[in-house]
C-alpha cells in the first residue's frame, strides 16, 4: 500500500514537472534574471 | 546538461523511482531549477520588502514586471545566484522610490503612468521577444504570439491597476510602483539592459577570478 502511494506521488511529481517544463519552455523566459538552458526537445 | 548539481540529482532520483527515459531526465532537472529558483527569487523579494516596510510596493513592482517579462523575454544574468540578488534588491528597492516618489509635491504619477505605458509599449511593439541563447524562441509565429501576448498583458495590467486604485488610499504609492515597473521593464529589452547585466556579470567574474 505504502509502496504504491509513493509510486504515485512520484509519477505526479514528475508529470506536474514536465507540465511545467513545457509551460515555462512556451514563454519568452522565466521572471527571474537567469534563464536555465531549456532542453532541445523543448525548444521551438 | 548544464544545470545546477542538486537538479540533475533530483532528476536522476525521480527518472530511476518512476523508470522514466533518459530524455526525461534533461526536462526534470530543467525544470526542478526553474521552480527552485523562482521560489527562491520569490521568497527573497519578499522577505526583503517586508523587511524594509514596503511590501505591498514590492510586490506591485514584482508582479506586474514578472507577467511582462514572461512574454517579453529580457536580459539575464549568467549566475543563478547573483540573479536573485538583483532581483531581490531591485523590486524592493522600486517600492521604497515609488513611495518616496508619491509623496513629492508637483509630481504627478498619472503623467509617470502615461509616459512609462507609452514607453513601455513602443519598446515592447519593437523589441519583445528579447530571448537569450539559452532559451530562443526559433519559431517566427511564436515570436509573433509572444509579442501580441506581452502588448496584451500590458493591456490587461494597466486596466488592472486602474481598477484597484479606485479602492485604496495608496493609489499614488501604487501607480509610481506599477509605472517604475514597466520602466524597467522596458529597460531590460534594450541593449542597455543587456549592457548593464554584462557588466554586473564581469565585475563578479573578475572578483572570483582575482
Amino acid at each position: 500500500m505504502m509502496k504504491r502511494l509513493t509510486c504515485w506521488l512520484l509519477s505526479s511529481g514528475v508529470a506536474a514537472l514536465v507540465f511545467l517544463a513545457n509551460v515555462t519552455s512556451a514563454s519568452a523566459c522565466v521572471f527571474g534574471h537567469y534563464q536555465p538552458e531549456v532542453p532541445k526537445s523543448l525548444q521551438k | 546538461m548544464s544545470y545546477l548539481g542538486y537538479s540533475i540529482k533530483f532528476a536522476r532520483f525521480l527518472v530511476s523511482k518512476t523508470g522514466q527515459s533518459q530524455e526525461k531526465e534533461e526536462i526534470l532537472a530543467y525544470a526542478v531549477e526553474v521552480l527552485t529558483l523562482n521560489l527562491l527569487n520569490i521568497l527573497c523579494t519578499v522577505f526583503l520588502g517586508f523587511l524594509l516596510g514596503v511590501l505591498q510596493n514590492t510586490l506591485i513592482c514584482f508582479f506586474t514586471a514578472s507577467i511582462l517579462r514572461l512574454f517579453a523575454g529580457g536580459a539575464h544574468s549568467n549566475s543563478p545566484w547573483r540573479c536573485t540578488a538583483i532581483t531581490a534588491l531591485i523590486f524592493p528597492l522600486m517600492g521604497i522610490t515609488g513611495a518616496k516618489l508619491a509623496l513629492l509635491e508637483n509630481f504627478s504619477v498619472y503623467i509617470l503612468l502615461i509616459l512609462s505605458a507609452l514607453i513601455s509599449a513602443l519598446t515592447l511593439y519593437r523589441l519583445a521577444p528579447v530571448d537569450s541563447p539559452s532559451a530562443p524562441v526559433i519559431s517566427t509565429t511564436r515570436r509573433k504570439r509572444l509579442k501580441t501576448l506581452s502588448l496584451t498583458a500590458l493591456a490587461i495590467l494597466i486596466c488592472l491597476l486602474l481598477i484597484i486604485v479606485q479602492y485604496t488610499p495608496a493609489f499614488g504609492q501604487y501607480i509610481a510602483c506599477f509605472s517604475l515597473a514597466l520602466l524597467w521593464n522596458a529597460f531590460i529589452l534594450t541593449s542597455f539592459g543587456h549592457l548593464l547585466f554584462r557588466i554586473i556579470d564581469q565585475i563578479f567574474n573578475k572578483k572570483r577570478g582575482n
